[in-house]
């Protein structure tokens, strides 16, 4: 049977490296995806997850073993999110926006547009617009939703990582639907009117 | 009833199974009278779907780097005693600090005189710098730590605590940003590292401060002239940069019984990193992990002098046996393939032009670029002509035009390339094109091979006064491939607009396999490679052959349907190369036992009768072909020698050297001085030195190995 989250750290508490693989395996992604989602810019977001594993290592014992690993991992990228706006703010980030003012994309693979068929244009389109609009939401709106519909955590779980009450998640999350329904018009009239 | 928006909040919740079930109760109620609510619910999913949209990202090939080089520093650290020994030193020290503050504060108290005062003071502030410093390296870097680097590392944690208070119980100890230099980077270390290195050793160990903090500034630049004659060899790591190499575990191939596994199958394999990468670290005064010791790639780097083949047969197959040196019970096999030098492959003349301006100094830029070339540079033959060009602040020539067999002379001139300075691309292009054409073969393959990342930015650098150039050389016959390295390659389309005039191809390469796979396979198949998918395999008889181990290919082996299997991927053979393969064999009629799975009960097993010791059968296409083509030859038991001899016997050194590096469990009575007496007994011509280098290598593990029964000097 495989192995739950906890098992493997408190394994790797005890010196298991092979445990600590499977949690860089089976957590990069996700991190890397949350991150990138809070940051919106790809450089960022991988630059958080190795800080964020990095952290994993380092306070390894500080793990409580009550707790649920997938809460604590989410908790520490939160925070390491957190910094790296903080630290953004500080910078001018000339240097990182392109002339029309848009963030960098990631650059490593940029897509060659001209051969796409049109409804893989308009797909790219519509990504394009979920994507701003996730961008535009208040930052911790942002990070309940993204947690919420990306990560699946519940709202115990998100009330732990943003370190705040139940009643305001429930607000967080329903305010930033609220706020998407009104950034995103086009995908919700869709088929209303059947 | 209940408004709208609160209940809005609910649905919220509802949708997401987070609500109670009064709630509920009262959701469900109200969406059944209320459209508009309902219609609220709906979009909640929608947004779901659209959200799911933005796609998820993996990982790039960098970010996996830095996990992995993480996740290396924390298995580190977990078996390391440093950790312990650390948190024991850590309270002392951090105790002895406050002393010194407190002494400095009741001096500061209590001296009258201005000059303790300032004494103090000075103290305090560079206190405050190093934290300063401290904290501006945290941000970039990733710090992994070898054993090697420990006592290092120690003595600088020593200095800091001496000065700054607390900030640094979970941070680590950051003399330099660390690159990240995977091993496979670092097989082929630019040597500007390596004087550097052993020149400041000593200093280190006379623990002047002033020399710590220089070492941790990168090094002294002043003394790079000079120092190649001091120190040929690469050396693994700077200063203050810590061992993060990783290796994949070998399992060493086991001896199989010939009753249950008749069939043994593998790909060859032409590869000859690993051995450079033991002797770089040999000649560190480090053993290897046994992991870096890959035993065919040790024994396929050297050239054995196999018939060559006859007819259309694009290779010779040679097979020899004789007692094996290490066990005297077993006997050695060994086959060999020769590779043909096609007649009609014209001779190359190719011009390396290779940016090394400040921008290339990157993990994926520069150092892949001298891995990637030195991958190919394996591969010439003395048909070609190489010459390396540089281009950075001022363009200048590295190398000469140099036949390709002198491989090491080629090699070492990579190996001193640095990247500084800004991009002077067009006199760079200028001066490789001069050589190119200085050097030109009528009716062969003129090439200027260019490696960049695109960015020209000094001098004369409009795209069309180049690319008017580049189309002149080329009615001349001098043809241009353009290499792309490193990522957010901004300058595509020019590099793009120069391969195409030059009749030339534009390649990009991000990683080491992609560089392999362009460099070796793609640019090489049009010059070099005569065979590929080269399946071996070896059907043995049970009545002759009791077992058999494979040494070496571990990471080759193929399942045995494979090999009449032609999808299935395997190693291509090039122009005039050999592979040598080795198996330990036990005869039929040894008392060895190595089987415990009892007989069949309702099978039997037929043997039939036969002299023959065993079948080698080989599979290949041609490079442009899809089907194989199959070659068979029996053995017979007669011919087993005495002892190898030749290129079988310095083969047999060679593995047996393996052996004792992976310190095998198989590795019987091996011992080094075995292997030096037999590879000086089979030197042969030894035309470029190889030979004679690895018995230096071999006279070097000798004193360097001190395991318990390596057969090396035990000190203790």
């Amino acid at each position: 049977m495989e192995k739950s989250d906890e098992q493997l750290i408190f394994e790797y508490q005890d010196g298991s490296t092979k445990s600590l693989e499977e949690l860089f395996e089976r957590f990069k992604r996700r991190i890397l995806n949350f991150a990138l989602r809070i940051l919106g810019n790809r450089a960022d977001a991988e630059d958080v997850t190795s800080e964020v594993f990095l952290a994993l290592q380092t306070k390894k014992q500080l793990f409580n073993p009550k707790a649920k690993f997938s809460t604590w991992l989410f908790t520490i990228a939160r925070n390491q999110c957190l910094d790296k706006i903080r630290n953004k703010k500080k910078m001018i980030s000339m240097w990182f926006t392109r002339n029309d003012g848009s963030r960098e994309e990631k650059e490593w693979e940029i897509p060659d547009k001209q051969n796409l068929a049109p409804q893989e244009l308009e797909r790219e389109e519509t990504i394009r617009q979920v994507k701003k609009a996730i961008e535009n939401l208040p930052l911790e709106q942002r990070e309940a939703l993204v947690l919420r519909e990306y990560q699946d955590f519940s709202y115990s779980q998100i009330s732990e990582v943003l370190s705040c009450s139940l009643e305001q998640v429930k607000i967080l999350i329903f305010r930033a639907r609220e706020n998407l329904k009104s950034t995103l018009p086009s995908i919700l009239s869709e088929g209303n009117n059947d | 009833m209940t408004d709208h928006n609160t209940i809005k909040e609910l649905l919220c919740a509802y949708y997401d199974g987070e609500a109670t079930a009064e709630e509920e109760m009262l959701i469900k109620n109200h969406i059944k009278e209320c459209r508009e609510c309902s219609l609220e619910y709906k979009n909640f999913s929608k947004i779901s779907q659209s959200l799911k949209l933005y796609p998820e990202e993996n990982p790039s090939p960098d970010l996996e780097y830095k996990l992995s080089s993480n996740q290396q520093e924390g298995k580190m650290q977990n078996t390391n005693v440093k950790s312990k020994l650390d948190s024991i030193l850590k309270p002392i020290l951090a105790g002895e600090f406050i002393i010194i503050i407190a002494a400095v504060i009741l001096i500061g108290h209590l001296a009258t005189t201005e000059g303790l005062k300032k004494l103090a003071s000075g103290r305090l502030k560079s206190a405050a710098d190093d934290i300063g410093q401290q904290y501006s390296l945290k941000n970039n870097t990733i710090v992994a730590k070898s054993s090697t680097a420990d006592s290092r590392s120690r003595q600088q944690e020593y200095k800091k605590l001496n000065v700054t208070q607390n900030s640094h119980i979970n941070s680590q100890p950051s003399s330099q940003a660390v690159q990240y230099e995977p091993y496979y980077l670092q097989s082929s270390y630019p040597m500007t590292t390596d004087g550097r290195q052993d020149m400041l050793q000593e200093k280190y160990l006379n623990k002047s401060s002033t020399d710590i903090s220089r070492a941790a500034m990168g090094g002294y630049p002043g003394i790079e002239a000079g120092y190649e004659s001091i120190m040929p060899q690469p050396y693994p790591m700077t200063v203050g940069q810590f061992n993060t190499e990783e290796y994949s575990t070998i399992i060493e191939n086991e001896f199989l019984t010939v009753s249950e596994n008749p069939l043994s199958t593998f790909s060859i394999d032409v590869d000859t990193a690993s051995y450079s990468n033991v002797r770089r670290y040999i000649n560190a005064s480090q053993l290897p992990p046994v992991d870096a010791v890959r035993i065919e790639e040790m024994i396929n780097y050297f050239n054995y002098d196999y018939p060559n083949p006859e007819g259309d047969m694009p290779f010779s197959i040679t097979t020899k046996a004789a007692k094996c040196p290490w066990n005297k019970e077993h006997d050695l096999f060994l086959i060999g393939l020769q590779g043909k030098v096609p007649e009609e492959v014209p001779p190359s003349n190719l011009v390396f032009l290779i940016d090394t301006s400040g921008s290339m100094n990157q993990p994926n830029k520069l150092p892949l670029l001298i891995s990637a070339f030195s991958m190919m540079v394996n591969q010439l033959t003395d048909k070609e002509r190489v010459a390396i060009v540089t281009y950075a602040g001022s363009a200048g020539k590295v190398l000469d035009s140099t036949k390709g067999d002198d491989k090491q002379t080629i090699l070492d001139s990579l190996n001193r390339l640095y990247a500084g300075g800004s991009t002077a691309g067009n006199a760079g292009v200028q001066l490789a094109y001069k050589i190119a054409k200085d050097n030109f073969i009528k009716g062969g393959n003129n090439r200027v091979i260019l490696a960049t990342d695109g960015d020209f930015n000094v001098g004369v650098s409009s795209t069309s006064e180049l690319t008017k150039m580049i189309e002149e050389k080329r009615k001349e016959g001098v043809f241009l491939t353009i290499l792309g390295f490193g990522d957010g390659n901004y300058k595509d389309g020019r590099m793009q607009e120069l391969a195409d005039k030059g009749n030339g191809n534009y390649y990009y390469i991000d990683t080491l396999k992609e560089a392999k796979k362009v460099l070796v396979s793609e640019l090489g198949s049009t010059l070099f490679t005569i065979a590929k998918d080269v399946k071996i395999q070896v059907e043995f008889n049970p009545a002759q052959v009791k077992a058999y181990k494979l040494i070496g290919y571990e990471s080759r082996m193929l399942k045995k349907e494979d090999f009449n299997d032609d999808t299935k991927d395997a190693g291509e053979l090039g122009a005039g190369h050999t592979v040598t393969a080795i198996y330990e064999i036990v005869r039929g009629n040894s008392n060895e036992e190595f089987t415990k799975v009892d007989d069949l009960k309702y099978q039997e097993k037929k043997i039939i009768k036969s002299d023959e010791m065993m079948t080698v059968k080989l599979r290949y296409k041609d490079p442009d072909g899809d089907t194989s083509k199959l070659i068979q030859e029996t053995i017979g038991s007669q011919d087993i020698k005495e002892e190898p001899a030749g290129d079988f016997k310095f083969a047999s050194a060679v593995a047996e050297y393996g052996l004792l590096l992976r310190n095998s469990k198989f590795k019987g009575t091996a011992s080094y001085q075995n292997v030096l007496k037999s590879a000086k007994e089979s030197k042969g011509e030894d035309k470029f030195g190889y030979r004679e280098e690895f018995i230096q290598l071999v006279d070097t593990t000798n004193t360097l190995d001190s395991r318990s029964s390596s057969g090396g000097i035990n000190f203790k």
